[in-house]
């Protein structure tokens, strides 16, 4: 008998505290775990949920309900994160955790260490710094992009509403950093190198 | 520009449009199908991303909702008066000392009742009046506690209100006591009412089905509940306001 997001909303508009907190319970989570992927740390990812959603509840009177609430919630996280990606892009390469931190999680660091063993990388803490690395390459609208396409299923034309942008900048935001992960892979697998859209001559 | 032979390949924008699903161009799976070279580069695009799967997100600490919550109100005050009462609700260790509350006060009350020994110093009946008092105030608290949760029962679904309700019923029970022995029958008989109610309450199913609740709610309706708790509650807050009259 869950109360719908739609009526959490209305409840909160018309003054029910309460009805915020329902919301806040029933998305935190989901909002952490984006954030996480956006920012690569813990500490961050709560900055961005905390804000997230003292923005919902500061602007819920704008809300019209002609989206929904997770939605319009992750798409003011997703906002929050970009801004706090971009500045972070001034200060030098963050990494996920303090573990990592202190490992240097740098695709030359890896690459300088020796030809990975494949099924080492497959299994080991090596292929998520392979990752780490490549979202760290990105730029952060790239990373948003790329984050709500690929781990939240999120449909082009949304995110591209969510970040402001045309249908066709978003997805040439996902394509470059798709393209990212790919060469990172690549040059520590030593894969097949990737026909670019110039040779296949389209 | 296709290759030598003529036959024109998939793109990487347009195999990652495949991958997501997104729109592409018409016939690119069935050269998929036929391509050995794109069907290949299309499984190393499905690797890749596969790969980045291993990014997974670490689980949020079991408090995180809580955390988040009070993080929340401490930085927005309009928040906090909103929801004052309901933290007062949500936090049931708060509510456990109700009924040890109500014991220890119903045990002061009746033990000064119940004394014989004859009091004469100037504040003499004073002691009673403070018992009495203390016993209002108790009552007062419990009842605005009641009230509380029968409001919100009226609103929605049996989460928080389970334990709130057992928490509370002891308590009732030791009031409804007390005010049977002090010949309080329109109390009693209130307090009785509603320890029917928390006891509903206290004892409903993990997930009570709607007709569950409803019914509920239209027995608390029926019985004028929340208006009798309500207006109880106010004529012993009012009562509490009066200034104590000292003996001398």
């Amino acid at each position: 008998m869950d109360v719908s997001d739609a009526a959490l909303v209305a409840q909160t508009q018309a003054g029910d505290g309460n009805a915020f907190r329902v919301l806040v319970e029933r998305h935190s989570r989901k909002i952490y775990r984006l954030a996480f992927r956006l920012t690569g740390n813990e500490a961050d990812a709560e900055d961005v949920v905390q804000e997230a959603f003292l923005k919902a509840y500061r602007n819920l009177g704008n809300f019209n309900g002609q989206s929904q609430f997770s939605s319009w919630i992750y798409s003011i996280a997703s906002n929050h994160a970009l801004d706090l990606l971009k500045s972070r892009k001034r200060r030098p390469v963050q990494s996920l955790t303090e573990e990592q931190e202190s490992s240097g999680p740098q695709l030359t660091n890896l690459l300088a260490s020796g030809t990975p063993d494949p099924e080492r990388l497959a299994s080991g803490n090596e292929m998520r710094q392979v990752i780490v690395v490549a979202l760290d390459e990105m730029t952060p609208q790239e990373r948003v992009a790329f984050t709500l396409r690929h781990f939240e299923g999120r449909c082009m034309e949304e995110i591209g509403a969510s970040l402001q942008l045309t249908t066709g900048a978003t997805r040439n935001a996902v394509f470059r950093a798709v393209q990212k992960v790919r060469r990172a892979l690549h040059l520590v697998e030593g894969g097949p190198p990737w026909r670019t859209k110039a040779e296949s001559g389209t | 520009m296709a290759d030598e032979s003529g036959i024109r390949h998939i793109t990487e924008e347009e195999m990652i449009c495949h991958y997501y699903g997104e729109e592409s161009p018409g016939g690119l799976q069935a050269h998929l199908d036929e391509c050995r070279q794109c069907s290949e580069e299309f499984s190393t695009l499905k690797r890749a991303m596969a790969a980045v799967d291993s990014f997974a997100a670490p689980n949020p600490p079991p408090d995180f909702e809580e955390r988040t919550w009070r993080a929340i109100v401490q930085r927005d005050g309009s928040l906090a008066g909103r929801a004052a009462w309901w933290r007062r609700l949500l936090f049931p260790k708060r509510l456990m000392w109700a009924g040890g509350l109500a014991a220890m006060v119903i045990g002061a009350f009746l033990a000064g009742r119940l004394s014989i020994t004859p009091r004469v110093t100037e504040t003499a009946a004073a002691p009673e009046a403070v018992r009495e008092r203390l016993l209002v105030a108790a009552l007062s608290d419990h009842l605005e506690q009641s009230e509380r949760l029968l409001l919100e029962i009226d609103n929605s679904e049996l989460n928080d209100e389970r334990q709130v309700a057992e928490n509370l019923l002891a308590a009732n029970r030791l009031y409804r006591q007390t005010a049977a022995l002090e010949g309080k029958s329109s109390l009693a008989t209130t307090l009785d009412d509603l320890e029917r109610v928390l006891t509903d309450v206290a004892h409903a199913p993990d997930r009570p089905t709607a007709a569950q609740v409803r019914q509920l709610q239209a027995r608390i309706e029926d019985q004028q509940l929340l208006f009798k708790v309500q207006m109880l509650g106010q004529r012993l807050r009012q009562l509490n306001q009066q200034p104590i009259e000292r003996k001398g």
